[in-house]
């Protein structure tokens, strides 16, 4: 029989990016539900702004650490834990590194009973043997990535594709506005711009899709380029539901005339329109 | 008189003979931007654009004086970049360029705020005070002289807003793009503070997204300010789906924190008019003033 001490303590650090500054967490209550506990009893969650350029100020944390009333050798303990998760974060470039609950064993053992750390995408490509996909996106996605293509899988039986991804945000507001349900976010744009036929293929794979919308407002991405690559998709014959866009900006003139020569009728030079249209078709249908 | 850049800015280009580069300075030049000179190693003494080209920015600053730099130079290079811009006395740093991580970004923000240099960016479209100055990749054709200040952290969805300010008869004093990243040199309470000085603005767009608490601080800042200008926001974002990124980096609801409904409920308790879709943020505007 082992006996486990009450306290439990978590500890995390996160880039806070208002300050530019790694923030680092400590509280005497751990567990999942430390956002809540930091929402109702604030002081009961020690914080502190470390200067990412600079290393950690051992003394500072010392000092908190020993708020916590444990024995010195325990708090020496808890110290190098904190000073080595800090290292970690830095090296690998850590969007998170979590320990929680950090528990002390009845035994005077210190023991991470759960930690984790989440690496930023940039620099995750780095440690391809830590990259773990299964759990956080869908097949669909993966193959979205796969294609360097950013896809995020939605409920509703509206295709979307667009260029920005504020743009594309705004789309699924305009759409949900009208009554719709849009089945994903797909943006095409900056290093991207070129994938549209890709961009469509991909929407389409998702099943219950009936009807697709695209809203473009060119910018650096341009509106003739992205509408060749919608025109190649429609002329392989890979749609077979219908499609109603939106195209305005640099290069929309261009744009329209290749998708009508591409046998498209439902184009708009109105995203609210356009965005009434699709959602009037789909109940047509 | 537009905020941070006008005509008389004077902008240096580093990455200006890339691809990219060039193909947007030229368009920064033809709409009367005063280039004044490009910084790419290892091409000092060539022209390009009819501007002359150094191998560093200590080089260039040896002949020209310099107000700003637009960086558009690869993701590995942003960091080395940007320090050097910040080291040779530049004021204003505008980094267009993406995928540069956090880390990275939150060390040359860091550096550059202990040294008063103001960063936008990265993963900005970049400043543009209409007929005066442009850094980054703003399309002008949709943003006039007026008499609103904008302030996004979107692309293309501020040129959207933009074009429908400008149907209502609504031009632009400055747009400022402050980057789709989670990590990004100045927030909305930065600009907004210099909107506030500014006798052209009369009142200010603020275009946000979900991730983050940059609309959260700025209203906290305008309930306590003695100098508020009317302002209007469209927060994108509303119907994504929690915990997934979309498209920016920064744009990614974590738990409680950067939902659409927490801006939108801090804006409009700090008495800012929250636009539910984007093409009635022109209307709130014409409330406002």
């Amino acid at each position: 029989i082992v006996f486990y001490n009450t306290f439990r303590r978590g500890k995390r650090g996160t880039l806070d990016p208002i300050n530019a500054k790694a923030v680092l967490i400590m509280s005497e209550g751990g567990g999942v539900q430390i956002e809540s506990t930091a929402l109702a009893s604030p002081e009961s969650i020690i914080k502190y702004y470390i200067d990412i350029n600079d290393n950690i100020n051992e003394e500072h944390i010392r000092g908190s650490i020993d708020s916590f009333n444990c024995s010195r050798n325990i708090s020496e303990t808890i110290l190098n834990i904190v000073v080595s998760l800090y290292s970690v974060f830095t090296e690998y470039e850590c969007e998170t590194a979590e320990i929680n609950p950090l528990v002390i064993t009845s035994d005077g053992d210190v023991v991470a009973a759960d930690a984790r750390i989440s690496i930023y995408d940039e620099a995750a490509i780095k440690y391809p043997e830590y990259m773990k996909e299964e759990d956080i996106y869908t097949d669909l996605e993966r193959t979205a990535r796969r294609d360097g293509l950013g896809y995020v899988e939605m409920d509703g039986d509206i295709g979307v594709i667009g260029n920005g991804a504020g743009l594309n945000m705004a789309t699924l507001d305009i759409l949900t506005y009208f009554g719709g349900r849009p089945a994903n976010f797909l943006e095409v744009s900056g290093r991207t711009y070129h994938k549209a036929q890709r961009a469509v293929e991909l929407v389409l794979m998702k099943p219950g899709v009936k009807i697709l919308f695209g809203n473009f407002f060119g910018c650096i991405s341009r509106c003739d380029v992205i509408a060749q690559g919608l025109a190649c998709a429609f002329k392989n014959g890979k749609i077979n539901v219908p499609v109603v866009i939106s195209m305005r900006g640099t290069g929309a003139a261009e744009g329209i005339n290749t998708l009508r020569t591409a046998g498209l009728k439902e184009i708009f030079e109105d995203d609210i329109e356009a965005g009434r249209r699709v959602v009037h078709l789909l109940g047509e249908l | 008189m537009s905020i941070l850049v006008n005509k008389s800015s004077k902008i240096l280009i580093s990455g200006m003979t890339g691809k990219e580069g060039t193909f947007h300075s030229r368009k920064m030049i033809e709409m009367g931007t005063n280039v004044v000179c490009g910084v790419t190693p290892g091409k000092a003494g060539a022209k390009h654009l009819g501007v002359p080209i150094y191998d560093s920015v200590d080089q260039a600053l040896e002949c020209h004086r310099i107000d700003a730099c637009g960086i558009f130079v690869p993701a590995d290079h942003v960091y080395r970049a940007v320090i050097d811009a910040v080291e040779s006395g530049i004021k204003l740093v505008v980094v267009i360029t993406e995928g540069i991580c956090p880390h990275v970004a939150v060390r040359f923000i860091s550096y550059a705020r202990d040294k008063g240099v103001t960063v936008l960016g990265p993963n900005t479209p970049g400043i543009l005070t209409p007929q005066e100055c442009k850094i980054g990749v703003l399309a002008t054709e949709y943003i006039k002289k007026g008499k609103v200040g904008v302030i996004s952290r979107s692309g293309t969805l501020t040129v959207e807003i933009c074009y429908y300010m400008l149907q209502e008869g609504f031009g632009q004093s400055t747009v400022i793009g402050l980057g789709g990243d989670p990590a990004v040199g100045s927030t909305f309470r930065d600009v907004y503070k210099l909107f506030e000085k500014d006798a052209q603005t009369q009142a200010v767009v603020i275009v946000g997204e979900i991730g983050g608490t940059m609309e959260e601080e700025l209203a906290e800042y305008i309930k306590k300010s003695e100098n508020k200008k009317p302002a209007v926001a469209f927060i994108a974002g509303r119907n994504a789906p929690r915990g997934k990124r979309l498209g920016h980096a920064g744009a990614i609801i974590q738990g409680s924190i950067g939902t659409t409904e927490s801006k939108i409920a801090a804006l409009e308790d700090a008495g800012v008019r929250v636009a539910r879709v984007p093409w009635n943020v022109p209307e709130l505007i014409r409330e406002m003033i």
